[in-house]
């Protein structure tokens, strides 16, 4: 009995035609040039973003350094705006004319505990001074007590 | 792995100016083999050609994580054969594919083979070479599809003739049985 040929041996592969040499060395080419170039602009890219996250982190430390935190807020500064064409003489006459509109917190200036100290306790004149002061100008001390017990 | 191939890679690692020229080099080499690899996986001319430009990108990109475990061919083989079925899959969800050329032809007279076309037998033929371990399909293909001699393909894979030799047989037996099974023969 004849024994039938395996199943590989009833299929005969076709024969696939390659392109030409010049199409491989075109393409090996072109992608060598492309991707180079893609290196290329990616080195740049990273060198940009690189000197521009430097620039910034720069600019920041400038600014939480160098700013000048005490200087009054925006709010304030819109406030000073509204007034800037009104001279103080015409602030003072209106405030005199209508005292009574106004509070005492309105009418007060905000100081600071230093400030109060350098200015109402009078660190800087010696005891000397002030005794002297009130003899040459003829002070009579019982008069300002009422005054002095505010203290 | 010969002298003239550990020349290339180095010249295009190195990116110098023979970089250009020793991928040329290399293209023209084994560009061939491996269109041939990934049309008979694609089936189409222009789809080949697509995928053959990832592949080049690919190797051009990559050759430098190159580790010299396996031959360049056979590195170059699993790029090729990965890029083609990643290709070959979002090509057929997004149209049928058309089919430039069969791969094979029947040669009547075996009675499992009569009542088909040529086309089917050659994706069940896929489907096997596809279970076979990478060497094996290597060999396989190139010994059964181009008929190279097994000094060639000794060349390329960095294996010995007589290991060739057996795992080619190897391969078609596997292949021979899944066909089988499949055809219920």
């Amino acid at each position: 009995m004849k024994k039938e040929k395996d199943i590989l041996d009833h299929l005969q592969p076709e024969k696939i035609t390659t392109p030409s040499e010049a199409y491989f060395k075109t393409l090996a080419k072109k992608v060598s040039l492309e991707e180079r170039h893609s290196t290329f602009e990616n080195r740049r890219f990273i060198k940009i973003t690189g000197f521009a996250l430097a620039a910034a982190a720069v600019l920041f430390m400038a600014f939480t350094l160098f700013n000048d935190f005490s200087k009054p807020t925006k709010e304030l500064m819109v406030e000073k705006d509204l007034f800037y064409d009104v001279n103080d003489e015409e602030i003072y006459a209106y405030v005199n004319e209508h005292i009574d509109d106004f509070t005492i917190d309105e009418l007060s200036i905000p100081l600071s505990d230093e400030a109060i100290e350098e200015d109402f306790y009078l660190t800087d004149i010696s005891q000397d001074e002030i005794i002297s002061y009130i003899e040459v100008e003829n002070i009579d001390l019982d008069e300002l007590e009422d005054e002095l017990l505010i203290f | 792995m010969k002298s003239e191939e550990i020349i290339w890679v180095e010249q295009i690692v190195s990116g110098g100016s023979d970089a250009e020229k020793a991928f040329q080099a290399l293209s023209v080499k084994y560009g061939p083999k491996m269109y041939t690899q990934v049309f008979r996986i694609v089936q189409n001319e222009a789809i080949a050609k697509d995928v053959l430009q990832n592949v080049f990108i690919k190797i051009w990109k990559n050759l430098s994580s190159y580790k010299r475990e396996s031959s360049l061919y056979t590195w170059m083989y699993r790029i090729a054969h990965n890029e083609a079925l990643t290709m070959l899959a979002s090509e057929s969800k997004r149209k049928h594919l058309s089919i430039d050329n069969s791969i094979i032809q029947i040669i009547p007279g075996h009675h499992a083979l009569d009542s088909l076309e040529g086309e089917q037998v050659y994706q069940l033929l896929r489907e096997a070479i596809d279970t076979l371990p990478e060497k094996q399909a290597i060999v396989f293909e190139l010994k059964y599809f181009e008929n190279q001699k097994y000094g060639e393909i000794a060349l390329l894979t960095g294996t010995s003739e007589g290991a060739l030799k057996a795992s080619y047989h190897i391969a078609k037996q596997k292949i021979t049985t899944f066909l089988k099974a499949k055809l219920n023969h």
